[in-house]
């Protein structure tokens, strides 16, 4: 009868003895996740397609109204700022409608939400991580927009100063 | 700006919590894709059928027409899901010269569109946080 014999190797595991950062840094952790994973980050370029498309369609609008008032000078008939987060609005609400499942369905479909709720970390947490992760990133999207929009309009006005007064 | 900003929050909340209740509901992303495409699709038309003018009425001009619902047009005219954070920008802005749709929908309490902002926004958010408290992991 022969013998089996085992042998150990010693792969170098070691207790973790760093500092223990505890739920807030869990949460951030959540959230810079679900920032990176809005805009492709650290994925192929097939995942930085949408994203990309996304910012293009919350710039466009502002970029060409900016455009047209500079060339045209006219501000009277030309959408301005109310009529821009109208436009926008449409653009973006099919945009997230596509971005937005990438978040939550597949840590659901994958298990990976499992391992999240290992951590010192809340179900109420993850929600709220990924819910101002995408929030941040559509906020910037409209802010950007209308920063755009503005530079436009006060660059194109007969006095910038005024512009700047009567639409602040 | 600050009318910017605050504009710019109401829409970005809005559109943010939107999707992502409803894909809280399911682990397929192309259903919950097409579930908020094909609601905004079907909620813009539908707004535009119920508040769109009688035939024939519609040479007396734009604002002038009457709808094919009459009174009760101003009441349809919140069902389009996309016009929620639209109708709350034009009170934010002030802006009463919009569109015939927006005018229409002016007609209402303020706080009918309010409403409608944070049933939609507050309640789809509770839903989303429901969903996952009970959700077994």
């Amino acid at each position: 009868m022969t013998q089996r014999t085992g042998e150990l190797f010693d792969l170098g595991y070691q207790h973790y003895d760093g500092p223990r950062e505890g739920r807030m840094r869990a949460r951030k952790a959540v959230f810079f996740d679900g920032f990176r994973t809005t805009l492709g980050l650290g994925r192929g370029a097939g995942a930085k397609v949408l994203p990309m498309l996304l910012f293009g369609a919350a710039m466009a609008p502002a970029i060409i109204i900016a455009l047209i008032v500079s060339l045209t000078n006219d501000l009277i008939d030309l959408p301005g700022h109310p009529e821009y987060y109208q436009v926008v609005s449409i653009v973006l609400l099919i945009f997230t409608a596509i971005i937005a499942p990438e978040l939550l369905c597949a840590d659901r479909r994958n298990g990976v939400i499992s391992l999240y709720l290992v951590r010192p970390l809340s179900i109420t947490d993850y929600v709220a991580a990924r819910w101002l992760a995408f929030f941040a990133i559509t906020l910037l999207l409209v802010y950007s927009g209308q920063i755009v929009l503005l530079a436009g309009l006060i660059l194109s006005a007969s006095d910038p100063v005024d512009y700047i007064r009567d639409n602040w | 700006m600050p009318r910017i900003l605050a504009a710019g929050f109401v829409l970005a909340a809005f559109i943010t919590t939107l999707p992502l209740a409803v894909a809280a509901f399911t682990d397929r992303r192309a259903l919950a894709a097409a579930f908020v495409i094909g609601l905004f699709i079907i909620s813009s038309a539908a707004g535009g059928i119920l508040t769109g003018c009688h035939e024939g009425r519609e040479h007396q001009g734009d604002s002038e027409c009457e709808a094919i619902t009459g009174d009760a047009a101003k009441w349809l005219g919140v069902v389009d899901v996309s016009r929620v954070p639209t109708n709350i920008n034009n009170m934010i802005f002030d802006d009463e010269d919009g569109d015939r749709r927006s005018r229409i929908v002016s007609e209402l309490p303020r706080v009918v569109p309010i409403g409608l902002y944070l049933v939609m926004t507050g309640g789809l958010g509770a839903a989303l946080w429901l969903r996952y408290r009970r959700l077994t992991v």
